[in-house]
């Protein structure tokens, strides 16, 4: 029975090998398909505003990240940190600052612990899991020192009009989160940056005997999702109305999920921004489309766990079905090998390879 | 004989009581293959690494296309004209064959990557070898054959018009027509007027692609020799005892 099921994964992995965006975008399709027939609330202009508002921080935050585990790394401080920020600006424009004033310290501080992740890890040689999980904590305990409860009053009138307002129906969040993907995903596709950050994600020695400035390149990656995060701080203290020391508990595991669901490898060196995108609307769409159909919250944990592994164990097969097809690709160059200068042969080892991917 | 490219004398090497290279000369001339050998521990890849600036020598001169140089550090070697290509740490799996190739030397427009432009000098890279056995310049390193992959990393190499490129057993992992293959792109490499160190265990690829032998001897350079004054035993002799009948310690060259 077992192995059935391990053999359809894999047929089904071969499928979607090759096009990883193919197959997130296939999940959230299926997703929305069933809540869309579950849930009559489900597929409606507002629920769908209401959604991508909300996903709109992990979005941002998840962008960045992906470049982060993409070069093999890996940021767990990110849900802390938002209510670290958040709680800072919320603190600030409740003491009459200029509104925007207190964002950019928000921003500040985020890019703070970006700066204080990036130097554990390069500087200090601290593995990721760890200086990431120890900022964690120290980031939880700043928010709830700046303050114990969430503060709702003293907040200027336009505190929430970037959280909750729009442009021609379109959340402002929505519009923040696309602008900052575009940017991370041109960051990564189109210059050398991205290009280091594939390469230290592939072989981290082999970038620096090529003359990759890998310090360089790990600390400005934690140091941009620390920024990340700060904005993402000040979209959702502003959506939600109040600085709370509580918000993002979990969050880092939601981008987390998010980035993998969206194709990213565990073993770093691939990944795209847009399957980031994908990954965080099923995560979104997951978790409001079992609240529309009554499902209890504690669930959604139970989901995204899940989801969370289910992702993983896919990549795996996926990955042990590309191993696989190099060793059978080796075999059949080396074959080919002795009668390399004949054009007819080249067409042949094309047409094993194209078989192959 | 033209003047040496790249001309080493009395390099001495010690990582603290471990006298690793004693007084070692090496002559590599351009258009010509240098074999480095040597038995494991006889000081091969230390040199190698005194030559790419990854140590810096105790003492000796580093004379280069004629000026006595100093090299701090891979980037000096790097900007001679130096490249080594590695034994296994050459490439990114992940990556394809332009963005290797372009790997820390990026073209850039402007701000952005120029695509065109580092696959029209791939390609052109690629053909002035005569590399005919790859698909496509934009397939993924991972899915090449070990062969293929060394070719990338040889044309990696040349891609910088380099004086002098080292190269670390490239066929130490290769099968018996893809060896060939690789040494004829050694050969190719040469004949363009490459000075080349080729490190390789196999004496019947040394004796195949080689001008010149360089023996190493527990840190000592044994001899250096044209190869078409040797024989195969001689240099066997050469490596595991330091010294051959009819063979002068050192410097058989001048």
């Amino acid at each position: 029975m077992l192995s059935i099921v391990f053999r359809k994964l894999r047929s089904w992995g071969r499928v979607m090998r090759g096009n990883q965006l193919m197959a997130s975008l296939f999940i959230l399709f299926v997703l929305m398909l069933f809540f869309t027939m579950t849930s009559s609330r489900f597929l409606t202009w507002d629920n769908m505003q209401n959604v991508t508002r909300s996903t709109s921080s992990v979005v941002i935050v998840g962008s960045a990240v992906t470049l982060v585990m993409i070069a093999r790394g890996l940021d767990l401080s990110v849900g802390s940190l938002l209510a670290a920020s958040g709680v800072l600006a919320a603190s600030i424009a409740s003491h009459g600052t200029n509104l925007w004033l207190s964002y950019l310290a928000a921003i500040a501080l985020g890019a703070l612990f970006g700066a204080l992740n990036g130097t554990l890890v390069v500087g200090f040689k601290v593995t990721p899991i760890i200086a990431t999980l120890g900022t964690l904590n120290i980031a939880r305990g700043m928010a709830y020192l700046v303050t114990p409860s969430a503060i709702l009053v003293g907040l200027p009138s336009n505190w929430s009009d970037l959280g909750t307002g729009s442009f021609f129906q379109i959340p402002y969040p929505v519009i923040i989160a696309v602008v900052i993907a575009l940017f991370f995903g041109w960051l990564l596709g189109r210059t050398v940056f991205g290009r280091h950050v594939y390469a230290i994600g592939g072989n981290e020695e082999t970038a620096r005997l090529s003359g990759v400035n890998i310090r360089k390149v790990i600390f400005l990656l934690y140091l941009m999702s620390g920024l990340a995060t700060g904005i993402a701080a000040v979209v959702l203290t502003s959506r939600l109305g109040s600085g709370d020391p509580n918000i993002g508990v979990g969050f880092e595991f939601q981008v987390i999920v998010a980035v993998i669901l969206g194709g990213t490898s565990l073993a770093g060196g691939e990944g795209r921004i847009a399957g980031t995108i994908v990954g965080a609307l099923i995560v979104g769409f997951l978790g409001n489309g079992l609240n529309l159909i009554g499902v209890e919250p504690f669930w959604q944990y139970v989901a995204q766990g899940v989801a969370l592994i289910a992702a993983v164990i896919l990549d795996r097969f996926t990955r042990r079905e590309r191993s696989e097809a190099s060793v059978r690709r080796e075999v059949n160059s080396k074959d080919n090998f002795d009668k390399t200068e004949d054009p007819k042969s080249i067409g042949n080892s094309a047409s094993h390879q194209g078989e192959i991917s | 004989m033209a003047q040496p490219i790249l001309s080493l004398r009395s390099i001495n090497k010690s990582f603290g009581p471990v006298h690793v290279l004693r007084d070692v000369h090496l002559d590599v001339y351009p258009g010509e293959v240098t074999a480095l050998v040597g038995d494991n521990g006889a000081g091969k890849s230390t040199l190698i690494k005194c030559i790419a600036g990854i140590y810096t020598p105790d003492s000796g001169e580093y004379i280069f296309d004629g000026n006595q140089v100093t090299v701090h550090g891979p980037r000096d070697a790097t900007a001679l004209g130096i490249e080594v290509v590695y034994q296994d740490l050459a490439l990114c799996d992940n990556l394809d064959i332009v963005h290797n190739m372009f790997l820390g030397r990026e073209q850039k427009k402007g701000a952005v990557l120029d695509e065109s432009a580092m696959e029209v000098m791939a390609r052109k890279t690629l053909d002035g070898l005569s590399v005919r056995t790859v698909k496509s310049i934009r397939q993924t390193v991972a899915s090449l054959s070990g062969g293929q992959r060394q070719t990338v990393a040889i044309a990696r190499a040349v891609l910088w018009n380099n004086k002098v490129v080292i190269l670390d057993e490239p066929t130490a992992a290769l099968g018996v027509s893809q060896t060939e293959q690789v040494l004829h792109l050694v050969r190719r490499l040469a004949d363009s007027g490459i000075g080349v160190i080729l490190i390789s265990h196999n004496l019947n690829d040394v004796f195949e692609v080689a001008d010149n032998i360089a023996a190493l001897y527990l840190g000592q350079l044994a001899a250096q020799v044209r190869k078409a004054d040797v024989t195969s035993s001689q240099v066997i002799e050469l490596i595991t005892t330091g010294k051959s009948a009819g063979i002068s310690p050192v410097g058989a060259n001048q």
